[in-house]
């Protein structure tokens, strides 16, 4: 039977709108344009945060402490015809094969399958962004090969708390790319001189200057650490108690930036946790800078 | 109907206090007739009001007519008083500003709500008209909760929601009420395309 919402008041309608998930609001926004309108400009998304995630496909999550759901691009081939899907119109696409899903944790998902994936985030993510305009608390950026640089491009163009980078591919001038307080570099391969350059231009204030800890792992074990230090103004913290078990000193330097802000650059091991896997130790940079706070 | 025979709505007597309660009488749009306690009456911002303003006695409930609401009728009525006598002595909730919103409702809720579309429908008008904030919350997270899991044609069917098409086709409509000229215009100069017209003046 039938529930015509539009012939209830204008604020009601409003109310149902609010109460309302993520999904069914996104589904409501492919109806007609006007009904696209009315969502972007009555339900105004608060107490929400996103997360963006591209991994082997590209994930939205939106949330707070008490209610969670995501989007997802998927490619193709991962659809079963026996999910039901049904076919929607997603920016200048249409038809492209729909469903609803649940994860492990019954999370509630909404996965679009496309032929091209990149070319399923772009669409996607002008729409969704524009009918969900919350905050973006982290982007995790994971062994996406050649697409990195189309995605740290895109990325670095966010206001954005945290980023989380893994692969080789990365260098320094992704790192440099985020101007954010956070930042960590999993399975890294810059060289000494990288990390020399990468440190130099955050003292000078050439880079990075909001940014308020930063860690890089390396799968190598070998540092010039005396190279990588060098012209910095750092001051090595002597200390016997900071040693490993296993005899790996973990070294502290700190250090002074152009600005008169300071901070600490830790190298050590660590020790982490690796879904479905066994844990990995990583040689770590660990930058923490103590900002002064800017009155408005 | 007669004040002895006024259904009255789910009443605890076992919490009745020791000093004699007040009841209200209202009579609904098809002349059903309720009491209702006036903790009840606290969860309708409306009605709160409105029995604070006619400052009645327990025997002016009883001598004078039964205050009407004139445009609920009597099915929708009994299922707000049954809300209300269930949850009356909570606080009204304050909104916590988070969009979506995030509404639990309770299993009595869930139950009473299991109607009918149509009834759901007049429920909802009934607890924004009475302004009972908290049936309102549940009830639009009833409606709400209808979308989960629909496609857009399933979304269509039970919303009643036009396409597009139609909401063009409707403003043309709404536009040739106002104007009957307009479409004549129109028409003409769509005559005057097809004969190879560069101007219509």
């Amino acid at each position: 039977m039938t529930l015509p919402i539009l012939k209830l008041p204008f604020l009601v309608f409003q109310m149902i709108l609010e109460s309302m998930g993520f999904i069914e609001l996104f589904i409501f926004t492919r109806l007609s344009n006007k009904m696209k309108r009315i969502v972007k400009s009555r339900v105004k998304v608060k107490n929400f945060k996103m997360r963006v995630f591209f991994e082997e496909n590209f994930g939205l999550r939106i949330s707070n402490e008490n209610h969670m759901e995501m989007f997802v691009v998927d490619v193709l081939e991962k659809y079963k015809p026996e999910d039901d899907g049904f076919p929607l119109k997603l920016g200048n696409a249409d038809g492209i094969i729909s469903g609803f899903y649940f994860s492990e944790d019954c999370e509630d998902l909404f996965v679009t399958f496309w032929n091209d994936l990149m070319a399923g985030f772009r669409e996607f993510i002008d729409e969704a962004m524009e009918i969900f305009p919350c905050p973006i608390e982290s982007i995790t950026i994971d062994n996406v090969g050649q697409h990195c640089e189309e995605l740290v491009r895109w990325a670095s163009s966010l206001t954005i708390e945290r980023v989380s980078l893994t692969g080789g591919e990365f260098g320094v001038r992704h790192l440099q790319a985020f101007n954010v307080s956070s930042i960590k570099l999993y399975d890294a391969s810059l060289s000494d001189q990288d990390i020399h350059d990468f440190f130099d231009a955050l003292s000078n204030g050439r880079s990075n200057t909001n940014m308020k800890e930063c860690q890089i792992l390396f799968v190598r074990d070998d540092f010039n650490l005396d190279f990588i230090m060098r012209g910095l103004n750092v001051v090595w913290e002597e200390n016997e108690d900071l040693v490993w078990p296993d005899n790996q000193t973990i070294e502290i330097y700190h250090l002074t930036l152009s600005n008169g802000e300071t901070g600490t650059i830790k190298h050590s091991i660590i020790e982490v946790e690796i879904p479905n896997g066994p844990d990995r130790e990583y040689l770590t940079f660990d930058v923490e800078i103590v900002r002064r706070e800017v009155n408005q | 109907m007669s004040v002895e025979n006024a259904p009255v709505v789910d009443v605890d007597e076992a919490a009745i206090p020791v000093e004699k309660k007040m009841y209200y009488r209202f009579e609904s749009n098809d002349k059903k007739e309720f009491r209702v306690s006036e903790l009840a009456i606290q969860q309708s911002e409306t009605l709160n009001r409105l029995v604070e303003a006619m400052g009645y006695t327990s025997e002016d409930v009883e001598n004078k007519p039964a205050i009407a609401i004139e445009n609920i009728d009597g099915k929708t009525l009994k299922l707000v008083f049954q809300w209300c006598e269930h949850h009356k002595g909570e606080a009204i909730p304050v909104d916590d500003g988070s969009v979506p919103k995030i509404v639990e409702i309770p299993e009595f809720d869930a139950k009473l709500m299991d109607i009918d579309n149509g009834l759901l429908f007049k429920l909802i008008w009934a607890a924004d008209y009475l302004n009972i904030v908290q049936l309102l919350n549940v009830s639009c997270k009833k409606v709400a909760n209808m979308a989960q899991g629909k496609t857009p044609a399933q979304l269509r069917r039970v919303y009643l929601l036009p396409s597009d098409e139609e909401d063009e086709a409707a403003k043309r409509a709404a536009q040739e009420a106002q104007d009957p000229r307009a479409r004549e215009v129109e028409e003409e100069f769509e005559e005057r395309k097809r004969q190879g017209g560069n101007s219509f003046f």
